[in-house]
């Protein structure tokens, strides 16, 4: 993210600029959250929207990757709420008992079982490959709580991995 | 390494499973900032013109709509608001079914006004307006809510019957000084009340981060007295479209005030159950349907018959309407019902890329998850029968995307149940079919 220090403001270069570096980032957020190819990436072209129109109002031009993936994450779960309308009677048993629902469904299902602070810091760090320094400053999160929130989600998704750094673990 | 990592390695790696769209997102902006200014151009360069047409038609004194508009509100406030709405002004006062009902409401100082509405049998078009009453407006979104409605005349509140759809919206350009949104009821199963009241909300949030607050609730109540319905008009299409081997007849275009509705007939010579999903041209540029419902009925020789109701642009009716048939799914009306085996966990063998995916048991029931290969727009399964025949309630819902779909049952799960397959895997046309809509 060195390539911001250099820009006075936010310009339309610096702007692309940081599409151009980021957009496999973003796009791997947006399918963390959607696990779609095509709502991915309708959610992405919106967000790039989005932050284009307000990139002026950017105060501190070092927090620009914080900024739009923070409307990125605003962008997918307005798309899940919208997909949502398809459920035709309340889903509500699926936000209960995560722990057991869990057990005999696949790790992408079970992602979309967490709440939601636990599915962000897992597709923040796993599928963004943030570490828990960014992950914090998007969340707007203390350091220790993020932490705290990895581990609780690894747990939940009885997944055994490093907590240390991100999907390094690869 | 345990299946479950590797599961979620895989997981991981699908992320990164690039679609070569992503790389054309800037040039897809682009586009977007482009077609935004010409909009823009051509909606501030028009004021000027809407101002002369007015002033000649007023002094010609050849125009009711306009004398009526020019009779009911000020001059300078529609020519502004027309600006604000992204309307033409003339196209606006000369849309034969608007009904100026100028309410306002007012609810710990931020109004709500009301200045308009559209009518017709069964729906209505509400036009809310916000008025940018302060800078801090221009910050997050807005949504306007119906939380109750009351007969005026029999006084009884309207409980059930009808939908209601509507959508947030905010202040797109920092310089507007209001926002128009638009809230249709449909009273799909009672009479519209000619003389309505109506409560409705105004929500105000924004974002802290991924989290939702609140920047301000408010309510207001609204009193109408609707014109009497005008009759709609019928326009003839008698298309008919081959779509492999099945007969699709487009039969006829109702013209209401609130939209328009098309009927089309699937004959029971047809060999397979057939899902239409349609986009629309305008003046030749595509765009969602727009779509407000839709009701069928089957009729007892087999056909089977579709109104699809669409809405219109109610201040700039395009000159050439274009329905565009984009992708559809079938599946045999003789199809047999599938056995789905919970206690071995599989789903019988079929042709519609459909697999058993798992199951879960709950305190008080089940859920099972159906896979499937093919996308699919709603649940592909409808009627769920146990080995008694009794057909169980469940309730559905879309998991991942369109792949995935869980179903759930109450009590415990039996060893077979049977599955009734409501359609198939969504196939989109490479060459779309045009249907051309006919215009008064």
């Amino acid at each position: 993210m060195n390539w911001l220090n250099q820009e006075k403001g936010f310009s339309k270069e610096a702007f692309i600029t940081l599409v151009e570096q980021e957009r496999e980032r973003l796009y791997r957020v947006a399918y963390g959250y959607l696990k779609n190819e095509s709502l991915a990436l309708e959610a992405l072209d919106e967000a790039i929207y989005l932050f284009y129109k307000e990139r002026k109002k950017l105060r501190e031009p070092a927090y620009a990757l914080t900024y739009v993936t923070r409307i990125l994450i605003n962008e997918c779960l307005r798309i899940i709420r919208q997909q949502k309308k398809l459920v035709y009677e309340g889903p509500e048993h699926f936000q209960e008992g995560v722990e057991d629902a869990v057990v005999s469904i696949s790790t992408k299902v079970a992602l979309e079982t967490l709440p939601e602070h636990h599915r962000q810091v897992i597709v923040l760090r796993y599928f963004a490959e943030l570490t828990i320094k960014e992950t914090a400053s998007i969340l707007d999160t203390p350091e220790g709580t993020i932490a705290s929130w990895t581990k609780q989600a690894l747990k939940l998704l009885k997944l055994e991995l490093s907590d240390e750094k991100g999907a390094r673990i690869l | 390494m345990n299946t479950r990592k590797q599961q979620f390695l895989e997981d991981l790696a699908e992320a990164k499973d690039y679609p070569k769209e992503l790389y054309l997102s800037l040039d897809r902006l682009d586009k977007r900032l482009k077609h935004e200014k010409r909009q823009k151009r051509l909606l501030y360069g028009g004021l000027p013109a809407f101002a002369v047409s007015f002033l000649f038609i007023l002094l010609l004194n050849t125009n009711i709509t306009f004398a009526r508009a020019l009779y009911e509100v000020p001059f300078l406030s529609r020519i502004a608001e027309s600006v604000i709405y992204n309307t033409s002004l003339k196209s606006a006062i000369e849309n034969e079914h608007i009904q100026y009902v100028n309410l306002k409401g007012l609810h710990k100082d931020m109004p709500l006004n009301l200045p308009y509405v559209i009518s017709d049998e069964r729906n209505l078009l509400l036009f809310f307006e916000v008025p940018k009453v302060s800078d801090n407006l221009a910050e997050g979104s807005f949504m306007i809510q119906v939380e109750s409605m009351t007969d005026l005349d029999s006084g009884e509140k309207i409980h059930h019957g009808y939908t209601i759809s509507a959508s947030g919206f905010d202040f797109e350009y920092e310089d507007l000084e209001s926002v128009l949104s638009e809230v249709l009821i449909s009273f799909v199963e009672v009479a519209m009340p000619r003389n309505l009241g109506l409560t409705v909300t105004l929500n105000h949030f924004g974002y802290e981060g991924a989290h939702r607050r609140s920047l301000g609730y408010y309510r207001y109540a609204f009193n109408l007295t609707l014109q009497d319905p005008k009759p709609t008009k019928i326009l003839s299409m008698d298309q008919e479209v081959m779509l492999e081997g099945q007969r699709i007849l487009f039969k006829e275009l109702t013209l209401f005030p609130t939209g328009s509705e098309l009927t089309y007939r699937l004959p029971s010579d047809n060999t397979m159950d057939l899902m239409l999903h349609f986009t629309k041209e305008l003046d030749g540029v595509s765009m969602p349907l727009g779509s407000s419902g839709a009701m069928f009925q089957d009729l007892p020789d087999g056909t089977h018959i579709t109104w699809l109701r669409m809405q219109d642009n109610y201040f700039s009716p395009p000159k050439t309407r274009t329905l565009v048939l984009e992708s559809y799914s079938m599946v045999p009306k003789d199809r047999a019902p599938l056995t789905l085996n919970l206690a071995e966990g599989f789903l019988e063998e079929n042709p519609y890329g459909l697999r058993f995916h798992s199951l879960e048991r709950h305190e008080d029931g089940y859920s099972f998850f159906i896979e499937t290969e093919g996308t699919y727009a709603l649940p592909p399964i409808s009627f769920i029968t146990n080995d008694a025949g009794e057909v169980l309630h469940t309730t559905s819902e879309s998991l991942r995307g369109d792949h995935l779909f869980g179903f759930t049952l109450k009590g415990s799960p039996p060893k077979t149940l049977s599955v009734e397959v409501a359609l198939g895997p969504l196939i989109t046309l490479e060459d779309p079919i045009f249907i051309p809509l006919p215009t008064e």
